[in-house]
């Protein structure tokens, strides 16, 4: 690459946050264009995610993961996008007017520099040991979203009988998949009162193969010197300590963690962008500028979403902004805060730099029926409705057209 | 039926530094191991810590192999390319009684001879590790860290380099002396029984040294497991610890107090607890005491978030202390009585990895007393070989300078395979090549670390299974974690040309 | 005498959760509750009689550099009829190169459907 090229937009990762966000950037005028994947394909994990259920709300048919890719990767091979797949970031810095990128990949390391950069890196899976899981270390635990790349990429099956531990929707999928392709399946344990993952997973991942699904259950430890030989599960009482006395013993010899994401902001931390304890991914404007003035983030790398077409809308609006950002169409002005108000676990954007029009996203924080939500600035309704039922696992987005530049409050409460 | 002249029982630190010095001499030399590779028992599993020596009674094996190996730790470690940082440490005193006890430890160092110890006020600790708190501290600049895993790997392969034959998955079940006052050990094996003779054994059993030793017909001993967990914290805590932070331990403890120390990669360990156990090859953690590191680790580190914590791990101390007694008792290096071609090595607990120089030297001493041969050619360190990578650190821990060099040597040290410590293909091939028992996970892990990060796998373990099966050609249902119980997969998925 | 039978939609991320009113000795519905549109009306309707649904696995491929080829069904399909057609799948092998969207399959098992590439791979020689 010549040393003295500025990008106009450098996006890094190129899952369906990174793919939306390179075009976009290119449609709204950026001409140098760069989008880093560090695996040999594009479509992050999206390949992998055989499973339809995606592409309802932005193509209104329903295709598998792997078709909704491919259709980014279509219009990407069209546009004037530069791509450089297997390539790892492994550094950001920023200087002045522009972001510095360590780029490494098979025979070079060097050092590229953007006007804008887009954080699409996605998330990774949460570990063993982040949820503490106690006992030994035999071979045979795994995430779920590893193991769905063995089977799905990489044709290597990795057990017989198999528990999933968390009701997220990749241990959901895996266990539709796990039971088609003959594993036994013997249950998901949740440790919460609700499921993780939604409502229609639960009802044809599990209940199609009568896979009985524990809630308000976790794992007290496994077993097993070498190969994984079993777990013991046991409810949660009153108190929320597992109840040990009425404990169950599940043979198996594969555990899939299904407990949840992290998104992956290694580098948002090296480059100083601030992050929100809640969504742990950056605090963003409107536009999807994080702190760091000229980057933006979008997609799982931002907050963790549930679908896919979210993320490309998301990804979409953070391309233009870096595309104009770019193009030195920088407006400053007051930032007014949005809030998570009652019943909200969290509200994107934190912040609110510009009028104009805006899209909220934001999850409930526990499972609420007949509930109303509003969104409230200066005491007056902006936007109000009401729902039968709301999840935390279900992102909600509404459009908005900020007039004013004072705080907003986003509340669901009971009807 | 084969004959070695010295046959060592136990590829743990220990035994691979007493048959690195060993190597050092006309030896025909044998190491055995119930486990698939180097380091798969105790020597793995602990905080990596140099001690100084202030701990320990002054004239007793530990106090005295203890200073002696901080000694020679660093020439070693620069010897053999693993890395080992002297970070010093403070020991602190939050109490008059507990000042008092520093006191008294201070001038145990003095009679031990640990170098350069400082007594501080909180001012001056708090220059060293702002925020700290204590009324007075211990500070000893020789205390240093070590990848003990690299030692213990290092060590074995510098032997091997020498020529000493080692055998894995070789489990010792029966000892017995045949003519010409000659020993023939028995073994398992996955291939079934396998036997060999030698002059002399040397027992390094770790855990099991006891149970060895009664093979041999001394029975004086009993090994007391004792567990001690960890969490392991991601590194984005690096700058948080400065050097390494210790209570005064309690008379009575067992172990040395839960603290904060940190690994020379840069992930801060809290741990360990202690707590003697029934099962000897326990490593379980429990939820209890992992509740307990974490509630301490967030005491002691307040900005610590839940995806800090990235694995909790569980160390075991071989102890010669029953339950009810407690403390420490002294390394036991002897010959058997009445039978000097015997040599047991037991009760190498804390501070057996500092030490583990030393008790090389006066074991491979005691061992050249009773069968004196001639010196041969030997190095201290390791050759240059084309398509092995022998530094200390992994390489997106150098410069960018360095690293470019690398590239431009193989392009392959571009090729990122884990994301969460930068390990790339070059490295993962390097740390192959150098296995010389079986290819397994656990292998590779300890010696250039993929899996070993904040996403424990989730990323290139899929990635070393494309390695090994496409470039060993190794079957995947031939893939394994520890060694051949612990396979990672059934099989393919379709199968199919 | 009727009985409920209650089931989360599976049309979209909403997972709406349906009521089907059913006659003791009829297996269709007398009436549908709950739906949040007219399609999750009509696939409740058919739920409680013959559950339907689209297949997506993978198939064995050669002469590619990925092993799998990722497929799908072209239409729903029997919810019971799913294990045989799996077990056709597997043990069909087809070689590179393949296009999305190519029929790889007609009819597995007897069932009216066609398995379809849901991703493309090329021939590696």
């Amino acid at each position: 690459m010549d040393k003295n090229m500025i990008w106009d937009t450098a996006v890094i990762g190129a899952g369906p946050a990174g793919l939306s966000a390179a075009l976009a950037a290119e449609h709204s005028g950026a001409q140098k264009v760069l989008l880093l994947e560090r695996d040999s394909y594009l479509g992050g994990i999206l390949p992998q995610c055989i499973h339809n259920g995606f592409g309802l709300h932005r193509f209104n048919e329903e295709l598998t993961g792997s078709e909704y890719a491919h259709r980014d990767a279509e219009l990407l091979a069209n546009s004037s996008v530069t791509r450089l797949l297997r390539t790892f970031v492994t550094d950001i810095v920023n200087e002045g007017t522009e972001v510095i990128l360590q780029v490494v990949r098979k025979g070079s390391i060097e050092l590229v520099r953007a006007h804008s950069v887009v954080l699409a890196m996605g998330c990774r899976e949460r570990t063993a040991g982040a949820i503490s899981l106690a006992g030994t270390r035999p071979s045979g635990i795994f995430t779920a979203g590893t193991v769905q790349r063995f089977m799905n990429m990489q044709n290597i099956s990795v057990g017989n009988r198999v528990l999933i531990v968390g009701s997220g929707d990749i241990g959901l999928i895996m266990a539709r998949r796990l039971t088609l392709e003959g594993a036994q399946v013997l249950g998901v344990t949740e440790i919460m009162p609700f499921p993780g993952g939604l409502n229609r997973n639960i009802h044809q991942c599990l209940e199609d193969f009568n896979i009985p699904l524990y809630l308000s259950t976790g794992v007290a430890h496994v077993y097993g010197n070498h190969r994984l030989e079993g777990a013991v599960i046991a409810p949660l009482d009153d108190k929320g300590n597992l109840d040990i006395k009425h404990a169950r013993d599940i043979h198996c010899d594969t555990i899939l963690l299904s407990v949840g994401l992290i998104p992956e902001n290694e580098l948002s931390r090296r480059i100083g962008v601030e992050l929100d304890p809640r969504t742990q991914g950056p605090l963003v404007n409107e536009a999807y500028m994080t702190s760091v003035p000229g980057v933006f983030a979008c997609g799982n790398v931002l907050h963790v979403h549930d679908v896919a077409d979210f993320v490309s809308e998301e990804a979409q609006a953070a391309g233009e902004a870096a595309a104009r950002w770019a193009a030195k169409s920088r407006e400053t002005g007051s930032s007014v805060h949005v809030k998570a108000g009652d019943g909200i676990r969290y509200v994107l954007p934190q912040r609110i730099d510009h009028q104009g029009p805006c899209t909220l996203s934001f999850r409930v924080s526990s499972p609420i029926e007949s509930c109303r939500t509003t969104v409230g600035q200066e005491g007056k309704t902006l936007w109000k409705q009401n729902y039968i039922k709301l999840m935390p696992s279900e992102m909600i987005r509404i459009p908005l057209h900020i007039k004013k530049m004072s705080p907003l409050e986003v509340r669901c409460e009971p009807r | 039926m084969e004959l070695f002249d010295i046959v060592i029982i136990g590829a743990g630190v220990i035994g691979n530094a007493v048959a690195r010095e060993l190597s050092r001499k006309n030896y025909t030399l044998a190491v055995l191991d119930k486990e698939a590779d180097a380091g798969f028992g105790i020597s793995s599993r602990n905080s990596g810590v140099v001690h100084s020596g202030i701990h320990y009674t002054p004239g007793s094996n530990r106090a005295i192999l203890n200073i002696a190996g901080n000694a020679a730790m660093e020439s070693l470690c620069r010897d053999l390319s693993v890395p080992f940082i002297r970070t010093g440490k403070l020991t602190i005193a939050a109490s008059q009684e507990e000042q008092a006890a520093l006191h008294e430890l201070k001038e145990q160092g003095e009679a031990n001879g640990v170098p350069g110890m400082e007594m501080m006020d909180s001012a001056t600790m708090d220059q060293l590790q702002p925020g700290i708190a204590g009324t007075e501290g211990l500070y000893t600049p020789s205390t240093g860290i070590v990848n003990p895993m690299a030692l213990t790997i290092a060590l074995a392969e510098h032997a091997h380099l020498h020529g000493v034959s080692y055998r894995f998955l070789h489990k010792v079940i029966r000892i017995t002396q045949v003519q010409d006052s000659r020993f023939q050990i028995e073994s398992e094996t996955p291939q079934g029984r396998s036997a060999l003779e030698t002059r002399m054994i040397i027992n390094c059993a770790g855990m099991h040294a006891d149970t060895i030793a009664k093979l041999c017909g001394y029975h004086q001993h009993t090994i007391y497991p004792c567990r001690g967990e960890y969490y392991v914290l991601d590194k984005r805590l690096d700058q948080s610890l400065n050097l390494l932070i210790y209570p005064v331990p309690g008379t009575h403890s067992s172990g040395l107090g839960i603290h904060l120390t940190k690994t020379v990669e840069g992930n801060i360990l809290i741990g360990p607890s202690n707590e003697y156990i029934a099962d000897r090859m326990d490593c379980s953690t429990t939820s209890e005491i992992m509740e307990m590191l974490k509630s301490e680790g967030k005491t002691l580190l307040p900005t610590l978030v839940t995806s800090d914590f990235i694995r909790s791990f569980s160390g075991l101390r071989p102890k010669l202390t029953p339950p009810d007694v407690g403390g420490f008792d002294d390394f036991v290096i002897r010959y058997q009585p009445a039978c000097d071609s015997v040599i047991h090595v037991l009760g190498i607990e804390s501070p057996g990895l500092t030490a583990a120089p030393a008790i090389g030297k006066k074991v491979a001493e005691m061992a050249h007393h009773i069968l004196p041969v001639s010196e041969k050619p030997w190095r201290p360190d390791f050759p240059d070989i084309p398509g092995i990578y022998r530094r200390p650190y992994p390489a997106s821990m150098y410069s960018l300078d360095e690293r470019k060099a690398l590239v431009d040597q193989d392009p392959d040290f571009g090729s990122i395979i884990c994301r969460c410590e930068e390990i790339s293909l070059a490295e993962v091939r390097s740390a192959l090549k150098r296995m010389f028992g079986p290819l397994t996970y656990a292998g590779i892990k300890n010696r250039c670390r993929p899996m070993s990060g904040r996403c424990q796998g989730g990323f290139c373990m899929p990635r070393i299974a494309h390695i090994l099966n496409g470039e060993w050609g190794i079957p995947h249902e031939n893939h394994m974690l520890k060694g051949p119980d612990s396979v990672l997969y059934t099989g393919l998925l379709r199968d199919g040309e | 005498m009727s009985r409920d039978k209650r089931m989360t939609c599976i049309l979209c991320p909403r997972g709406c959760t349906i009521t089907a009113t059913m006659d003791d000795d009829a297996h269709d519905a007398i009436t549908i509750d709950g739906a949040g549109c007219a399609k999750g009306n009509l696939w409740a309707e058919k739920e409680v009689s013959c559950p339907m649904r689209t297949l997506c696995t993978s198939i064995r491929v050669t002469g590619s550099s990925v092993p799998l080829v990722s497929v799908k069904t072209d239409c729903e399909v029997p919810l019971e009829s799913i294990p045989e057609i799996m077990k056709e799948i597997r043990s069909c092998c087809i070689d590179a190169p393949v296009s999305l969207g190519q029929v790889l399959m007609h009819n597995p098992a007897g069932i009216p459907c066609k398995i379809v590439a849901t991703r493309s791979t090329e021939l590696v020689l």
